[in-house]
Parts: structure tokens; C-alpha cells; sequence
């Protein structure tokens, strides 16, 4: 076979593979790739978005370590992102393996949609909403805590219990998103894997641990992977339930304060800034993640 | 052949980067004229010019397009101009503004309260009135005085009389129980704070209190009740003239110490009063009887919410500080001409219609405003309308416009908040504010 017969043929395999990812491509750079360049250049600048920016250097991002609200910030949201993403991939799992194990019944359909509707409606409905459980001495969930001689309207001005509850709230809003995916992946595992280990006279742990868990490692890797970067991101249950407070820090995240400095402090290149330590620091745990999980029976086909 | 395609893909990529980054960068400069309304419609020689209006949407039943269509119809019909309107929300009116007059497609007549003034005042985005009004002017607005100026010049008119004007609102059945009289004085406050707060049942456990008072609220909205009037009561102020953060003062501290003390040395405050913001405090607290005393908004929603009370209600603008000094803080918006206007004559004509004698009154009189003409009938609300002219000039005013007054106003929050939760004394708590605030650029903007 000539040179000239086998060239053609790999030129024509180019072009329609970049013609397929084109439009993704276009939606990347111009939604992602190029915002993302503009904040960068933006964060050396002082700028309000009402009059010229002008070149600052390293101003910024000097003000921001020194920032102690901001350093603040981010161990809230560290904080956050390790409580919440096994949280949530914990109780999403259990209530899917729950799910199948049990089948369709009127209890499960029940509590499948009871914890799948939170994930469906806006956060900051959600968020407004529990604010008014908890606050209103007539809502069902006063009265409920009051049965045990619990104040529910005490938790979201205490120092100490404000945190805790964004994060059970968050949990509860975020589970039952993940839920769906373990019950999709769930529904996948043949039968005939649990009938052989019940007729080899294995128990209900050893099939779940031997079995369902092992089975479910790759799609445990895609929940804590989307989980994280949700929790990394997560401004509106914290924006409308505390803005932060109560005080100056006690729930403040890196993107409330970001938001904070963009959009009513217009400070955007400060705010800048911000974004971009955030995009930098989700990069590095997403790498370390990726690595960690990069093993072969990890990959999800 | 990939490796060639996969540079020409990154050049192109980075031309286009640079090219939008260099876009971004290059703004707007101060006081350019974007190319904003108002446009022409209609064909040529008999073209209706139009006028663009951003407000934020304030009728509770959401007619605030009904409203002003009927307040601006004379204007349109007289001057052939076709006025469209865009109502905004509170919550994104701000943001909604901002990016509007960045890029050039903001109205060519808005709506500011004060916190918004330094921010587009120095950007050149909003006209100084000094060269429009006239002697005629000054005498037919009641607004047009000095405490309403900011930065000592006018850059708007307000919409109506003072609104939501912070009081104190007391509940005359517990006064009588407890043998006391109206308060007058912080000293009345403090007492009856005091003897107010009691377990009425005798279940052990407090159930009626001296204040009904918020400090949960996410933002520094409830400086408005909570904060404003204390200072202003002391004495004190939150900026002087120049700008500079003076809140550390004697009386700065004064404030905040009846506050810290109500709640931590009294314990005359509810339990969840740092979970509640103020206007949940009063629901749940003065609303059923309660509370004692509770410092909110003024207005007909406020009060309509004690109709049904059994219990007799009493409010005063005129609550003394130690050395007598007063202040009732009130909201005064005002409209404003934007620069960005092409045709300001037409524009001014607009702003004046819209707060004068005609379109102005109409609009108060749809909405029970407090007048804001001289001469004009008072549609205001008939319960507080007599009190309200009595304190006018003795109490009420508007808070002072000040350069990053918003961050600074969400840093005092925060940190009473942190005095109120008792980890930071009343001191150290103005004196960081001070600090903080007074680290800012708080200078005007070289022209």
C-alpha cells in the first residue's frame, strides 16, 4: 500500500471528530476559558465597573492573605466541603441501597421523592423556607423540636450551632440528587451476581460488602467528585440563611464573600481575586483526587 | 497535522482572549456618554422621543406599572414622549443598576437611595442639580434643604416625604401593669426594659420581655431600626463631614453600650434575638402582646399588624439620649437625572414631573406618601401623619451618603452583632469598626 492511498483516509477521521466536539469547544472557551482569563487580568486591577480599571499589581491578592476574614472563609469552606460531600454521599447511598433492596413500594416512592424534590427546587427558596422553619414559633418544625424542649429559633444566631446546621440543611438539599445517580447504578448490577452469593450461603453484609459496595466505587468517585465541586461552590443556602454571620465570619464562605465584594462592595478586581485563589484551590484537590482515584478499577465507563 | 492544528486553535484562542480581555479592560471611562436612550421612534419629522425610567418595584400588590402609567400620562401627551418603565426588585436593584450603567444601557432617569450616591457621583454617572433648579424650585420642594444634600450639593429629588421612619412603638397595657409612662429618655428605656421582663405565669420561665429587638438579620438592613437612631440619640454619628468614620466617638460608644447592656446586662432581649431579624422579633415578640418596647419601621403594615392586639399601642420619634439629642432615622429617596441622558432638558422636565406638584403629587396620593411640595395634601398614613410633622425637624432625618459606606455598614453589622453575642465590649467593637472603616479610601476620586 502507497503513502498517498493511506493519507486521505486518517485527514477526513480529523476533521469530523473536531466539527463533533466544535460546539462544546466553543461553549468552553467563550463560557469558561475566556471569563476566566478576564478575571485573572481583572484581579491585578482596582476597578468598580463604573469607571476604568487601573493597574495594581499584586494589590489584590496582598490585601486578600492578609484578609482575615477571607482566610476565615476558607476554612469554612473547607470545613464545609469535608463534612458535607461524605455526608450527603453517605446518606445517599444508604437511602438507595434502601431503595432497591425494598423495591417499589409506597414507602420507598415516598421517600424517593420526599429527599429527590429538595434537589429540584431553587436553593435560595429552600433556603428562605427552612429560615422560616426554624424562626416562625407556629412552623411544624417548632413545634416538632418543642415536643423534646428544643428552640430551633436559637440555632441560626449561636456562634457555635449556625455552622452545623447549614451543613445538615445542605446535606439533606444535596442527597437526594445523588441518590438518583447510586439507584441508577444500583439497577445496573445483575441479579444473578446476588443469587450465585446466596446460594454460596453469603449473608446480607457480605453481599453488600462484597458485591454492591465494590461495584459502587466508580460511582462513588463521580458523586464525590461533583459533591465537592458543589460544596466548593455553594453560595445560596449560606447567602440567604446567614449571609455569613452571625458576626463577621462564623459561616462566611468563599463565595458569599466573593459575592459580597463583587456585587455590593464593587470591588471587582478584590472579588476577582477571590475567585481565582477559589479556582486555583479546587484545581489542586481535583488533580489530588483525580490521582488518588486513578486507579484502573476506578474508571467509569 | 494534529499538532499544527492544535497551534493554530491556540493562537486563535489566544488572540480572541486577549482581544475580549483587552475589551473588558477598556471600559467605560468616567462621564463618557454611552450610546443610551433616549432613542427615536417612529418615523422621521413626527419621531416620539423615549425616555427610559428604572424604579425599584415598591406597590406591595405589584401595580407599580398601573401606577405610573397613570401619573405620566399628561407628561407623554404633552411633551410627545413615550416614558418606559422597568421595575427592578429591591434585592437586585443595586446590581441591576450598576451593570446597566457599565455598559451603557442604563435609563436616562433612576431611582437612589442614599448608600448608592458616592459610587455613581464619582463615576460622573449622575447630574449634580446645581445648574438646573431655580429659585422657583427651591421654593416649591420641602425636601430641598440642607440634610438631604449629599456631599453637600442636590443630585436628585425625592420621591415623597420621609417613609419607613424608625420609632419606638410601645405597648401601653404592660407600661400600666408595670406603673410607668410612655418612655421619653434612654433612662425610661432601661427601666422599663427592666421591669417589663418577667415570667407573667409564674411557670418559672421568662415569657414577656422589655424589648422586642432582632439581630439576626443577613445584612445591615436593620441598622435602620437598630443602630441609626441610638447613635444619632448619643449625640454621635457614624461619619463627619469629610468622610471619615467617627463612630469610636464617646457617643459612638454610648450606643452601643445601652445595646450591649439591654440584652447583656438586663437580659431584656429574647432568647433567639440573634437568630430573628427585627421585623421577626416584632412578630413574634411586641405582635402578641409580649414585648414592651420594640424599635421598627413607622409604617401602615407595621401598625396594621396591631389591629387586631388586645392591647393599647403608643409610638414617639422623639426618644431623648443623655444629653437630650434626638433622631428618627428616615428613608428619602430621591430620582435622579442619569448623564448618560441625551436630551437632559427633557430628562430634568421628566424628574421634575415625577416629584413635583403634579405627576409627584398624583403618585403620592395613589400610594399615601407623605407629601413632599409645598402646599400639597397630605395622603400619608393618618397614624403616624400628625407625629411625623411634629418631629420633622426636631428628629427625622436621612442617614448621611458616604464613599464605601455599604462595606462599612456590613462590617458594623457584623461586629455589633459580635458585642451583642457578648465577645467584643461596646469599645473595642467601635474602634475596630473605626479602624476598618478608616482604612478604606474614603477621599474623592481625583478629576
Amino acid at each position: 500500500m502507497s503513502k498517498e492511498l493511506a493519507y486521505p483516509r486518517r485527514k477526513k477521521q480529523d476533521w469530523s471528530s473536531y466539527l463533533y466536539i466544535l460546539p462544546m469547544l466553543a461553549i468552553v472557551i467563550f463560557f469558561w476559558i475566556i471569563p476566566i482569563l478576564i478575571s485573572v487580568v481583572l484581579s491585578f486591577t482596582q476597578y468598580n465597573a463604573l469607571s476604568t480599571p487601573h493597574f495594581n499589581g499584586v494589590e489584590n491578592y496582598k490585601a486578600l492573605f492578609e484578609d482575615r476574614i477571607f482566610r476565615q472563609s476558607l476554612i469554612n469552606t473547607l470545613i464545609f466541603v469535608i463534612t458535607v460531600v461524605p455526608g450527603q454521599t453517605i446518606l445517599a447511598f444508604l437511602t438507595a441501597s434502601w431503595i432497591d433492596r425494598k423495591g417499589k413500594n409506597p414507602a420507598t416512592q415516598f421517600v424517593r421523592w420526599a429527599m429527590f424534590i429538595p434537589s429540584l427546587a431553587s436553593v435560595s427558596i429552600v433556603g428562605i423556607v427552612c429560615r422560616i422553619l426554624l424562626n416562625n414559633p407556629s412552623s411544624p418544625l417548632n413545634t416538632l423540636f418543642s415536643l423534646f424542649g428544643l428552640n430551633p429559633s436559637l440555632l441560626l444566631g449561636s456562634e457555635k450551632a449556625a455552622f452545623p446546621t447549614l451543613i445538615v440543611i445542605e446535606i439533606l438539599i444535596g442527597s437526594g440528587y445523588y441518590m438518583v445517580i447510586y439507584l441508577a447504578a444500583l439497577l445496573d448490577i445483575p441479579h444473578s451476581y446476588y443469587e450465585a452469593a446466596k446460594i454460596d450461603g453469603a449473608s446480607q453484609f457480605q453481599i453488600f460488602w462484597k458485591i454492591t459496595f465494590p461495584l459502587m466505587r466508580p460511582m462513588t468517585l463521580l458523586v464525590i467528585l461533583l459533591g465537592s465541586i458543589s460544596a466548593f461552590q455553594s453560595f445560596d443556602l449560606v447567602y440567604t440563611m446567614t449571609g455569613g454571620g452571625p458576626g463577621r465570619s462564623t459561616t462566611m464562605t468563599a463565595m458569599v464573600y466573593l459575592y459580597l465584594y463583587s456585587f455590593k462592595y464593587s470591588k471587582i478586581g478584590f472579588a476577582m481575586a477571590i475567585g481565582n485563589v477559589l479556582i486555583l484551590v479546587i484545581a489542586v484537590l481535583t488533580i489530588v483526587q483525580r490521582r488518588l482515584a486513578g486507579r484502573k478499577e476506578n474508571i467509569l465507563y | 497535522m494534529a499538532h499544527i492544528w492544535g497551534k493554530r486553535i491556540g493562537t486563535t484562542g489566544l488572540a480572541t482572549v486577549l482581544t475580549l480581555s483587552m475589551a473588558a479592560c477598556g471600559g467605560q471611562s468616567a462621564g463618557s456618554d454611552p450610546s443610551a436612550a433616549p432613542t427615536q421612534g417612529g418615523s422621521e419629522g413626527e419621531s416620539t422621543k423615549v425616555l427610559e425610567v428604572w424604579l425599584p418595584a415598591k406597590a406591595t400588590d405589584g401595580n407599580d406599572a398601573e401606577i405610573w402609567d397613570e401619573v405620566v400620562a399628561p407628561f407623554e401627551e404633552e411633551h410627545n414622549v413615550d416614558v418606559t418603565f422597568q421595575f427592578i426588585s429591591w434585592k437586585d436593584y443595586e446590581a441591576k443598576y450598576s451593570s446597566g450603567i457599565s455598559t451603557g444601557t442604563g435609563p436616562d432617569v433612576g431611582y437612589m437611595y442614599v448608600e448608592m450616591f458616592p459610587t455613581y457621583i464619582d463615576a460622573g454617572a449622575v447630574e449634580d442639580l446645581s445648574n438646573y433648579l431655580t429659585e422657583e424650585d427651591y421654593a416649591t420642594y420641602t425636601t430641598l434643604t440642607d440634610k438631604y444634600k449629599i456631599f453637600g450639593k442636590f443630585y436628585g429629588i425625592a420621591q415623597s416625604g420621609p417613609q419607613a421612619v424608625s420609632g419606638l412603638v410601645y405597648n401601653k397595657t404592660i407600661l400600666d401593669s408595670i406603673g410607668e409612662e410612655a418612655p421619653k429618655t434612654w433612662d425610661d428605656v432601661i427601666r422599663i426594659a427592666q421591669k417589663a421582663t418577667q415570667d407573667t405565669d409564674g411557670d418559672g420561665k421568662i415569657d414577656q420581655y422589655g424589648v422586642a429587638q432582632g439581630w439576626g438579620q443577613t445584612f445591615y438592613q436593620d441598622l435602620n431600626w437598630n443602630w441609626y437612631n441610638f447613635i444619632w440619640q448619643a449625640g454621635g454619628d457614624i461619619f463627619d463631614d469629610e468622610g471619615k468614620c467617627i463612630i469610636n466617638s464617646e457617643q459612638g460608644i454610648a450606643a452601643a453600650q445601652l445595646l450591649y447592656d439591654l440584652k447583656n446586662t438586663y437580659n431584656a432581649f429574647p432568647e433567639d434575638t440573634m437568630s430573628l431579624i427585627n421585623n421577626e422579633a416584632f412578630d413574634n415578640y411586641f405582635v402578641p402582646g409580649n414585648a414592651a418596647l420594640a424599635f421598627v419601621g413607622t409604617s401602615e403594615s407595621t401598625f396594621n399588624k396591631l389591629a387586631d392586639g388586645d392591647f393599647e399601642y403608643g409610638f414617639t420619634y422623639d426618644l431623648q439620649g443623655p444629653n437630650g439629642d434626638m433622631g428618627a432615622r428616615a428613608s428619602v429617596d430621591q430620582i435622579v437625572l442619569m448623564s448618560a441622558c441625551e436630551d437632559k432638558e427633557l430628562g430634568w422636565e421628566l424628574v421634575k414631573y415625577m416629584t413635583g406638584p403634579e405627576g409627584g403629587a398624583k403618585y403620592r396620593e395613589l400610594t399615601g406618601s407623605a407629601p413632599s411640595t409645598v402646599g400639597e395634601e397630605d395622603h400619608g398614613y393618618e397614624v403616624t401623619k400628625e407625629a411625623l410633622a411634629a418631629s420633622l425637624d426636631t428628629s427625622i432625618r436621612p442617614i448621611k451618603a458616604a464613599r464605601r459606606a455599604t462595606e462599612v455598614y456590613d462590617f458594623l453589622w457584623k461586629t455589633l452583632q459580635e458585642m451583642m453575642n457578648g465577645n467584643v465590649s461596646p469599645e473595642d467593637a467601635m474602634n475596630e469598626v473605626a479602624e476598618f472603616a478608616n482604612s478604606l479610601d474614603y477621599a474623592a476620586p481625583a478629576n
